[in-house]
């Protein structure tokens, strides 16, 4: 809408998916947490069921945009539109979530890998609608944290790390760890997370694994420098794993 | 063709599709107390509450809001008496031009139903959302607990 | 009756709470129509020519104007100085819709009219401007260079005033210091923002030759005597209203080119007319608080005292020296004791309206040194720590 109102996008038309039923829903199924596209960010936000199961998915959507226009913004629509900066596509890479689309020949499943193809750009054909995401749950008690900053409270995030690890026998057993807001699209710090993959979790770790962000090719623009964002990549990356540890 | 039920009031009107919800809410029924500051989400001055929750009406076209109900600052008072909310927002000093003051009042009649007794960051959080130029917020957050203090107090 | 130590409430509270305020944009008159308007998208162009003919053949559109339209119906096209002073110079205001040269992104261009604002915006859009760019200059500090390009190509030169403000013997604080720092500092340009952005309502009828103007301001009668002198109009057939303001911060305090032009269509077309300023165009075409740089040198004894400052600070125009008396910026002025009746009558009368403490001390020859001119009638100060070391010394 703000496009509209900027007069920046002029569509000829426009298809209101608001009274479309049956996508808006958040279902505990085989393996995976499904949640319609339609699904508002707040009932996300209040839903016990993602509380439960997705709390990375919980802790960052408190962070989207403000009360009032979670109440209105949907899921499927913050992962449509693909903003660099937006925590639901962070957090959607985070759990290599599963992106349900259709069309009127039929439907495909695509990995977020696949889906986000740049800045404001989905793998989305003109014709295909977003219809569920599908996470796969961490066992329980594994640690999560989603750390971001921004200007202020609910403004774009000008860079956020969002991690998922498991601990056990004091070991990384397993270990997902993706920075938003710095490149293009959400990335996944593969280099990051061997580091830390079957490894003691130490701090001296942890930070050599922060430190793997600083030469991540970084956004640029009139208000925040590249090596502002690679900066903040390290930061954020070594206080969520900090936060996601058990103490 | 539209038929949006406003503060207890059905209307049918027909508009144009790219009309947002607060220029129809204006214009087309004259309840001009939803204001426009950004027209981009940001500045929290033209939210209402759409089906009992808070919405941007300038994120909103107006044809979304067909068969739903919209409620307005409007809407608030009640034989011209001012409800709760409004008069500790008169005693506390919680505003100076008044132009942000509609879309925070809507947001904390939403929070006040939900939480009859929230803290200070509670409130805080709440009206994160809305842009202040003239009070620097602080008396907005008293009025609201003050507020919440008198729903409570009934 | 006792007021101090009471809890007073606000008379206009229960209005503004209940969503019964009337701002700009509340006002609704019969036959209302709106106006966009076309802005530069150049920094610096030449205009040479505006082609409206699309635009007006769009339906619902009343009406496109240039600076060629209005002229004919304004006593003239150029804004007035809003402060008058011997030493600012009083032709390179802007206009009230430029006619040959853009020089910012977001000046006005030409104005449409239309059944809607939303319409008015489409044609705004179908409007074009035939202009060429020309070199820009965007930094107050790059614009001193007398080898760079022209803000405005009608001026002289970019530099429109030029202040040497000191008191003391500073040389020699600075000869008897024991240590000098130096410093450059510097402050960006900022934004008012009020939530309520600028709006305009006029309402001319003509049976009765009567005008009469909302406007989102903080100076209705200032804006009244600027209607009144540029259309041409007696002061007792204009009336100016402010209604309820969404806050002003300042940017509210000047007479805008859309505050007259808006009142100049409602005449010509014989409709009222509205204008609401959107953010956009408040981050474009609104006044910003300006950029400022400053080279400075704070002279110390051995017990960190300071002995005496000394610098240079870069200020964009003289827009904002007159801004500075207008918006209550201007600390003291230093009027020569000898300045002719002529410049006293323009000048006296408005800086005691404005409270501005008036020092007859020197000579027009005095101050003309120290403001780097022969003779100078009055010069103003907006630094309250220089201001006040005046006081000091001069009362």
């Amino acid at each position: 809408m703000p496009m509209l109102n900027f007069r920046v996008a002029s569509p000829a038309h426009v298809v209101d998916l608001n009274r479309v039923a049956g996508l808006a829903y958040i279902n505990e199924e085989a393996g995976h947490i499904a949640i319609g596209a339609m699904t508002r960010q707040r009932d996300i936000e209040t839903s016990d069921l993602v509380a439960r199961r997705l709390p990375l998915l919980a802790a960052a959507i408190r962070l989207v945009g403000h009360r009032q226009t979670r109440n209105r913004g949907t899921i499927g629509g913050s992962l449509a539109h693909l903003d660099p900066s937006a925590e639901l596509p962070a957090v959607a890479v985070a759990f290599d979530a599963e992106i349900q689309v259709r069309n009127q020949d039929g439907g495909r499943s695509l990995r977020m890998a696949d889906f986000a193809k740049g800045p404001l750009t989905t793998a989305l054909t003109s014709d295909e609608l977003i219809t569920e995401l599908r996470f796969r749950p961490w066992s329980e008690g594994h640690g999560h944290a989603f750390v971001e900053f921004a200007r202020r409270h609910g403004d774009f995030a000008v860079a956020s790390a969002a991690t998922l690890i498991l601990i056990s026998n004091g070991r990384v057993e397993n270990i997902s760890l993706t920075l938003g807001g710095v490149g293009p699209v959400p990335i996944r710090v593969l280099a990051a997370e061997k580091i830390l993959r079957n490894a003691e979790p130490t701090l001296a770790r942890i930070a050599e694994a922060a430190n793997c962000c600083a030469n991540l090719e970084a956004l640029q623009d009139p208000l925040y420098p590249a090596w502002y964002r690679q900066k903040l990549a390290v930061t954020l990356t070594r206080r969520a794993l900090e936060k996601a540890l058990p103490r | 063709m539209l038929s949006v039920t406003v503060n207890g009031r059905r209307h049918e009107r027909t508009v144009e599709s790219r009309i947002s919800l607060a220029d129809f809410l204006r214009h087309d029924l004259g309840l001009t107390g939803t204001h426009l500051g950004c027209e981009h989400g940001v500045c929290g001055a033209c939210t209402v509450l759409v089906g009992g929750r808070t919405a941007r009406a300038c994120l909103m076209l107006a044809v979304q809001s067909d068969g739903q109900d919209v409620s307005t600052v409007e809407g608030l008072a009640s034989d011209g008496a001012l409800n709760a909310l409004q008069q500790s927002f008169w005693d506390q000093h919680g505003l100076q031009c008044g132009f942000c003051t509609p879309g925070v009042l809507m947001t904390l009649t939403e929070l006040l139903r939900e939480n009859a007794a929230p803290t200070e960051a509670q409130v805080r959080d709440a009206l994160s959302g809305h842009l202040c130029r003239c009070t620097g917020y602080h008396n907005i957050v008293v009025a609201a607990m003050d507020a919440a203090e008198r729903l409570r107090g009934k | 009756m006792r007021i101090v130590g009471t809890r007073a409430r606000r008379i206009e509270d229960p209005a503004l709470l209940r969503g019964a305020g009337r701002y700009a944009d509340d006002i609704e008159l019969p036959g209302l129509a709106h106006a966009a308007f076309v802005r530069s998208p150049h920094a610096h162009a030449l205009i040479r020519s505006i082609d409206s003919a699309a635009a007006r053949a769009m339906p619902e559109v009343v009406a496109v104007l240039t600076a060629k339209d209005l002229e004919k119906h304004l006593t003239r096209l150029r804004m007035p100085l809003g402060f008058p002073s011997a030493s600012l110079p009083d032709h390179i205001t802007p206009f009230v819709l430029t006619p040959r040269e853009a020089c910012f992104v977001g000046e006005a261009v030409a104005m449409v009219i239309a059944e809607s604002r939303q319409v008015a915006e489409d044609a705004a859009a179908a409007v074009s401007v035939d202009c060429e760019p020309l070199p820009a200059v965007v930094n107050c500090v790059a614009a001193l260079d007398p080898k760079g390009p022209p803000v405005r190509q009608e001026a002289p030169s970019n530099v429109l005033t030029r202040f040497n403000i000191g008191y003391g013997d500073c040389a020699r604080a600075f000869g008897g210091a024991a240590h000098v720092f130096k410093e450059t500092l510097s402050q960006h340009r900022g934004g008012a923002h009020p939530i309520e952005g600028r709006g305009v309502v006029a309402r001319y009828e003509a049976g009765e030759d009567r005008m009469t103007v909302w406007s989102s301001t903080q100076m209705a009668h200032d804006l009244w005597i600027m209607l009144a002198d540029l259309l041409g109009m007696a002061e007792d057939r204009i009336r100016v209203a402010a209604p309820d303001v969404g806050g002003g911060f300042g940017a509210k305090f000047l007479v805008y080119p859309e505050e007259i032009a808006v009142p100049a269509a409602a005449r010509l077309l014989g409709r009222p007319v509205k204008w609401i300023e959107d953010r956009l165009e408040h981050f474009l075409a609104s006044i910003q608080e300006r950029d400022q740089y400053w080279d400075m040198e704070l002279a110390v004894d051995s017990q960190a005292r300071i002995l005496g400052l000394r610098g240079r600070l870069a200020v964009v125009g003289v827009q904002q020296v007159r801004d500075a008396a207008k918006r209550g910026k201007l600390k003291i002025a230093l009027v020569a004791s000898d300045a002719s009746q002529n410049s006293l009558d323009k000048i006296t009368g408005l800086l005691e309206a404005r409270r501005v403490p008036l020092v007859h001390a020197f000579s027009a020859a005095e101050l003309g040194e120290v403001a780097g001119r022969e003779a100078v009638a009055v010069v103003g100060v907006t630094d309250a720590g220089l201001a006040a070391g005046i006081k000091e010394v001069v009362f």
